[in-house]
């Protein structure tokens, strides 16, 4: 059942990362140019999926959103880790008022709703495909403090470490050696999750017209302008949501499986 | 630590965690490229002009006498006017506030219904198929955005059985059958994805009450699962929920928010929607600190409740952090 859930989420996600590597150097048809003769057709041949309002082959513009997708799944993460991780092995390390501090300011972003601080952003900066990524990756600091600071604590305090310390290791060394190498796996597990949170976060921006903008297919904005034609093309509407629900559960999968895979501990008792 | 320190330790991370949003909010506003009032009156705009607003504005003040009082303005309850139609924010609020407030109550309520028993369904019957479907189907619904959720509720109800209205909104007042009608798709909806990540809770909630030496007990003087379960698991299992669905109301909210666009429903989400393409910057200060005041106030309400519940919490040993 574990295992299942593991094979489950690395098929799912690979399946995204394929369609993304695919659609570097082939797609059906142009997902950005507008077709006047061809608008709404149904699924068939030759346009599998068919075409959108602007008589845009969809199958090529699903395999371009997954590429979208996981650049701003890759970049929020990246933020939310390479500033998350850090603070949070500081926090665990250093401990005192500066964890009270790290931890405070981390309970204040994390009871900021993302989407609230996306909206913010984008009404000083504009939509963006940017200004998406910086609020999803802001947001998502929190949670990857607290798995480090969790993890670093539990380090700090193995015999490892105390008998590195009394060896004469350094702060720094310690670190390094001893405390980055052993959080890594649940660090993993948090980007995988985040990732699902990240895909789930952009897609709702892009569809409310917070993110990425037409004409740059992402499946969010295609959900939107699909939404106009539900009574004329409603199967328009299932595709990117079906790809969105695709991505995010094979990232959960994948990050809920790596977790029993990693650690037989966290392993629920069946 | 005792029960009135820790009450008051929880005020302290309230107010601490207001002044950090606020000003959160307040430097990202003082972000904005260029001249806020340059912006606000267009390039066309002559010099003097521009001066007049950015003294009208305070902008001619130093940064931290102009965050003392935009908070000292919310603490009187004035979150700001609209540079379009000058009205104050408050009053934009209001009408909408009805809207927004209705469908987090059924979407809150809604997936609190489906959640229990899903929930116990799958703690109970974990080692059978319905316990595994209750299961996957809960991992499914986590991955599936809302506003799709939405959609595909559109297609199937509205589009395909013509039962319900696709979009749009009655007041209650107006036309109370009609306001029903129209929030049972975007109610349901909401109340449906939430449901599924509540049900992963209510489960691992579920599955600790089944260790506890009480539900043993009550098993083995002959009650059934379900009965041990309704008569003690439900109340012990309650208690760690509630600060569960404290943490679910801020992501109802931003669901409510999301679902209201999905449906057209003239709520808070679409006002904030309408500003930020009209780059009503002050409207969307305004209503996102208003939101946020919210989020913060019902979870610190919610922890309070909770502190107060919990009779382990009196004790000077138990539940702290």
């Amino acid at each position: 059942m574990k295992r299942a859930q593991l094979v489950t989420g690395l098929i799912l996600v690979g399946a995204v990362i394929v369609a993304a590597l695919i659609s570097l150097v082939w797609t059906p048809y142009d997902p950005i140019q507008v077709v006047p003769g061809q608008r709404l057709l149904g699924p068939g041949w030759p346009h599998l999926l068919g075409t959108d309002g602007f008589g845009i082959d969809i199958f090529s513009r699903l395999l371009v959103g997954a590429r979208t997708t996981l650049i701003v799944g890759i970049i929020s993460v990246g933020i939310a880790a390479v500033i998350g991780v850090p603070l949070g092995m500081l926090a665990g390390q250093v401990g005192g008022w500066l964890d009270q501090l790290v931890m405070r300011v981390s309970d204040v972003v994390y009871a900021f709703p993302a989407l609230l601080l996306a909206i913010l952003l984008a009404s000083v900066f504009g939509a963006s495909t940017l200004t998406a990524m910086v609020a999803i990756g802001v947001a998502s600091i929190p949670a990857f403090a607290r798995v480090a600071r969790a993890g670093t604590l539990q380090v700090v305090a193995s015999d490892f470490v105390l008998a590195a310390r009394g060896a004469g290791t350094s702060r720094w060394g310690i670190a390094v050696r001893h405390v980055g190498p052993n959080i890594a796996p649940v660090v993993g597990v948090q980007a995988s999750v985040g990732f699902a949170t990240a895909i789930l976060a952009e897609a709702a921006l892009s569809y409310l017209g917070l993110g990425t903008p037409r004409p740059t297919p992402t499946w969010g904005n295609m959900l939107r302008d699909a939404q106009q034609y539900l009574f004329v093309a409603p199967l328009q509407a299932v595709w990117p949501g079906l790809a969105i629900a695709v991505a995010v559960l094979g990232f959960n999968l994948l990050g809920d499986g790596l977790r029993d895979y990693l650690d037989p501990r966290l392993r629920e008792v069946p | 630590m005792g029960l009135s320190l820790r009450l008051l330790r929880r005020f302290g991370v309230f107010v601490a965690s207001l002044l950090g949003a606020s000003l959160l909010i307040f430097l990202v506003t003082k972000a904005l490229p260029g001249d806020v009032a340059q912006v606000l009156l267009g390039t066309d705009a002559t010099p003097e002009a521009v001066a007049a607003l950015r003294s009208q504005l305070g902008l001619d003040q130093p940064l931290a006498v102009q965050y003392f009082s935009w908070l000292g303005g919310l603490l009187t309850g004035d979150f700001g006017h609209s540079h379009l139609s000058g009205d104050p924010v408050l009053s934009l609020l209001a009408p909408r506030i009805a809207v927004t407030l209705w469908l987090v109550g059924i979407g809150l309520i809604g997936s609190i219904l489906l959640a229990i028993p899903a929930g116990m369904i799958a703690a109970l019957k974990r080692r059978s198929w319905a316990g595994t479907l209750v299961s996957v189907g809960a991992q499914i619904g986590i991955a599936i955005p809302v506003f799709w959720g939405g959609i595909l509720a559109v297609v199937v109800f509205a589009v395909w059985l013509r039962w319900l209205p696709a979009n749009g909104y009655v007041p209650l007042l107006t036309n109370p059958g009609q306001w029903a009608l129209h929030l049972i798709l975007p109610g349901l909806t909401l109340a449906g994805v939430q449901a599924a990540v509540l049900t992963r809770y209510v489960r691992s909630a579920f599955l600790e009450v089944l260790n506890e030496d009480y539900y043993r007990t009550a098993r083995s003087v002959g009650w059934t699962p379900m009965r041990a379960l309704l008569r003690h698991g439900l109340r012990n299992a309650a208690i760690s929920l509630v600060t569960v669905v404290g943490l679910q109301l801020s992501s109802v909210l931003v669901g409510a928010i999301v679902v209201e666009t999905v449906f057209s429903l003239p709520g808070l989400g679409s006002l904030l929607l309408d500003a930020v393409a009209q780059r009503d910057l002050f409207v969307v200060q305004g209503t996102v600190m208003f939101l946020v005041l919210a989020v913060l106030t019902i979870s610190a309400l919610v922890d309070f409740s909770y502190l107060l519940i919990d009779p382990r919490q009196r004790t000077s040993h138990g539940g702290a952090r």
